[in-house]
């Protein structure tokens, strides 16, 4: 359990740091390793629309980096109210 | 075996000899008898809650404080953190006032006494007794800088959670749970890179 929660906290900063290549092999790691997990199959599922997205240009890296900017200001928001 | 006969013998003797008591309860312990082990622990204790003794409870104090902690082990054990937090306290009560260097009981009665307290909901308490072990001198044990980490990341105050991470890891720097504690705290101040550094450096420990 406690290797799967550090390959998802590192999948999700990999991600961060756009190192999408690392955040999909963390995943898969943990997916070997707890092959039910759901959050780990799901942040999958959106690497993968995301890196797809990413290379068929029908999103670009600047837009990503507002959308994950965008979301953490949503949350910040939400967090005060 | 021998032992437990040999002070078996002695409470045959002595019915409320809190040596014999204390050494019966414990042999239980290791053998896996909780409920039995309780029953002696319990037993050994009487004196010092019979308030007519004081010489007896300062004669006995560190025997006292070892079986409250032993108590409040199996209590804890067994799920009871109610009951648990009533042994751990009065086994941190005896050596609290005490001018002695603290005993490793000590220290792991009062560990797993903020912990019983954050559980149950007195994290101001919690925060206190690990307050009360620093300024004992008790600075480089590993738990409970980790502990402290934790509870002050659960009050929003983060550097000062760094800092319970840190001097954790300064004294065990294999402690899983304060690396990965040290990863999220990081993360969550957007210090992406050295947060990577340290899951990657928590899963490394996990498989050796």
């Amino acid at each position: 359990m406690y290797s799967v929660n550090c390959l998802l906290n590192l999948a999700v900063l990999q991600e961060q740091i756009l190192d999408f290549e690392a955040s999909q092999n963390s995943l898969r790691t943990a997916l070997q390793l707890d092959p039910t997990n759901l959050r780990v199959r799901k942040l999958q599922e959106r690497m993968t629309a995301i890196t797809l997205a990413l290379a068929s240009g029908k999103l670009s890296l600047e837009q990503y980096k507002e959308m994950i900017e965008s979301a953490e200001t949503q949350k910040q928001n939400d967090g005060k109210l | 075996m021998q032992l437990l006969q040999l002070f078996s013998k002695s409470l045959s003797i002595d019915g409320s000899d809190v040596e014999a008591n204390f050494n019966v309860g414990s042999i239980l312990m290791q053998l896996d008898l909780p409920q039995l082990a309780m029953r002696y622990l319990k037993r050994s204790v009487r004196k010092d809650e019979s308030s007519e003794l004081p010489e007896v409870r300062s004669l006995f104090r560190s025997q006292f404080a070892k079986a409250y902690f032993n108590i409040a082990l199996l209590a804890d054990k067994d799920g009871d953190t109610q009951q648990a937090m009533t042994y751990y306290e009065k086994a941190f009560l005896r050596e609290k006032s005490s001018n002695d260097p603290p005993s490793s009981c000590f220290v792991k009665a009062a560990t797993n006494l903020a912990v019983c307290y954050e559980k149950l909901g007195f994290r101001s308490k919690s925060i206190e007794v690990c307050e009360v072990l620093q300024d004992k001198g008790i600075v480089v044990d590993t738990k409970l800088n980790n502990n402290l980490g934790v509870l002050h990341k659960r009050e929003g105050r983060l550097e000062e959670a760094i800092g319970g991470f840190n001097r954790s890891l300064q004294a065990a720097d294999s402690n899983f749970f304060a690396t990965y504690n040290l990863g999220v705290t990081l993360a969550a101040l957007k210090q992406q890179g050295r947060a990577i550094a340290l899951f990657e450096a928590a899963l490394g420990i996990l498989e050796k």
